[in-house]
């Protein structure tokens, strides 16, 4: 329960900064809510510590969400050979063809042409990606914030239709890892923008949602 | 004559190679999602959950995304799908119906009120289906999984009909035979037979992953679990048989 409210409050401050984002325009404003931002974040973060203490961190290696930093990522789009399914997400079919994503690295494209026997064909590789539709040939998908129309009638042949920026940013919604119950590897603002999660081994880590 | 035949080969090599490279190419229309999709494609429009806002697209000029509209709700959506002329959008407190009437701009009709979970919803005859699961689901405290049944025959007024606990659920899907919930790891098979009540008729592990999402395909089912995809088949006594898979 005070865990709860510790996030909350995080929560609160990275909406601030989110709004820092926003208001760019007016650097005076800006600044204020830079100085503003910061400071609830180090109240946020003082709040966090002490409830923190109740929770038991393990020393040393462990499984947890670890963020994933703006301009960090390759966002090429590439068809590749085919990958294990490591850490499945969601599904859209198209005809008999599968789509299954790979939670932020992109879609396996299966042929189900033989349910018998479905056939991996490739992965196509979209750092960030974690759902997607189809029309007409062209792949919806996003890569991470970003919404993107891909023309995909030839595989060898992508072609970006569009990219509509940072549409899919949620205000606060990135600072904890999507799902409660997990240790997390603290977000660190000097990195920049946190743009998702991925599960990995971390080590140390400090923070719990 | 042998140089007829080569050519023919070399033609028919040709071909099947262009088919595996391009298996999108022969392609055309729409697709399907799982129910827990957060995208959504129809005739003309790609609708998009972002946080507590529904984005609308339009993509008849050349498949390029021109913005139609926005609409904000009171809390964060999670799952879309279609139902006749109307989304059904889950999210983490409530389901919201929409009506298409401008497909453009969607525009809230009714909302079904329930305790913070996550909550994917399909629908037939004038009943709607939502899992509500508590457990691993952002935000949500330590309510209980639910198989909600909620009657839509007047959309503008929803009325839960019948409520069941499940197990740790996630995606479901509905034909005439039944309504398939991914619970409790595997698959839960009711009957929707009786209108209020989903009778329990089976559950079935696929694999050894947990399921996540179904998408019916004619006389089938693909499954998406932890493990990877399964086709699978199924019996009238809800009993099911992993036809073949894409696993690690």
């Amino acid at each position: 329960m005070l865990m709860q409210r510790c996030c909350e409050k995080l929560r609160y401050s990275r909406t601030l900064n989110n709004h820092t984002h926003r208001n760019l325009a007016d650097m005076k404003g800006y600044k204020t809510l830079v100085l503003f931002s910061l400071l609830a974040i180090l109240l946020g973060l003082t709040s966090c510590f002490e409830t923190f203490g109740e929770v038991t961190f393990p020393e040393g290696e462990t499984n947890g969400y670890k963020p994933i930093y703006a301009n960090s990522e390759d966002l090429s789009i590439v068809f590749e050979a085919t990958r294990p399914v490591d850490n499945a997400g969601k599904i859209y079919l198209y005809g008999d063809l599968i789509l299954l994503n790979e939670r932020f690295k992109g879609l396996h494209l299966i042929d189900n042409q033989d349910p018998s026997n479905p056939q991996n064909l490739g992965f196509l590789r979209i750092s960030g990606a974690t759902d997607m539709a189809v029309r007409n040939q062209v792949l919806y998908v996003n890569q991470y914030e970003d919404l993107l129309a891909v023309d995909v009638s030839d595989i060898n042949n992508i072609r970006l239709i569009a990219r509509e920026e940072k549409v899919l940013a949620i205000d606060g919604g990135n600072q904890v890892p999507p799902v409660s119950g997990f240790y997390f590897e603290c977000v660190d603002l000097s990195k920049g923008t946190v743009i998702g999660w991925e599960m990995a081994t971390i080590n140390n880590p400090k923070c719990f949602y | 004559m042998r140089k007829l035949i080569y050519f023919s080969l070399v033609i028919a090599i040709c071909a099947c190679a262009d088919d595996s490279a391009n298996p999108i190419g022969g392609l055309s229309g729409t697709g399907t999602g799982g129910s827990l999709a957060s995208f959504l494609v129809t005739n003309n429009n790609l609708y998009v959950l972002a946080g507590d806002e529904l984005l609308t697209y339009n993509l008849e000029n050349e498949n390029r995304l021109l913005y139609t509209s926005s609409l904000k709700l009171p809390s964060l959506l999670e799952t879309i799908a279609p139902y006749e002329n109307y989304l059904f959008l889950g999210s983490s407190n409530a389901v919201h119906f929409l009506n298409r009437d401008n497909p453009d701009q969607p525009q809230l009709i009714s909302t079904y009120q329930h305790f913070t979970a996550c909550d994917p919803v399909v629908a037939k005859g004038s009943i709607a289906y939502s899992t509500i699961r508590s457990t691993g689901c952002r935000g949500a405290t330590s309510g209980p999984d639910l198989l909600d049944a909620i009657d839509i025959s007047d959309i503008s007024n929803p009325r839960v009909l019948y409520s069941r606990f499940v197990d740790a659920p996630y995606g479901l899907a509905i034909n005439d035979d039944f309504l398939f919930v991914c619970e409790n790891g595997g698959i839960s098979v009711f009957s929707t037979s009786s209108t209020n009540e989903p009778v329990f008729v089976a559950n079935n592990k696929i694999g050894d992953g947990v399921a996540y999402d179904i998408i019916l395909k004619d006389d089938f089912l693909i499954v998406v679990t932890s493990e990877g995809i399964f086709n699978v088949t199924y019996d009238l006594a809800g009993n099911m048989q992993i036809l073949g898979q894409i696993t690690s």
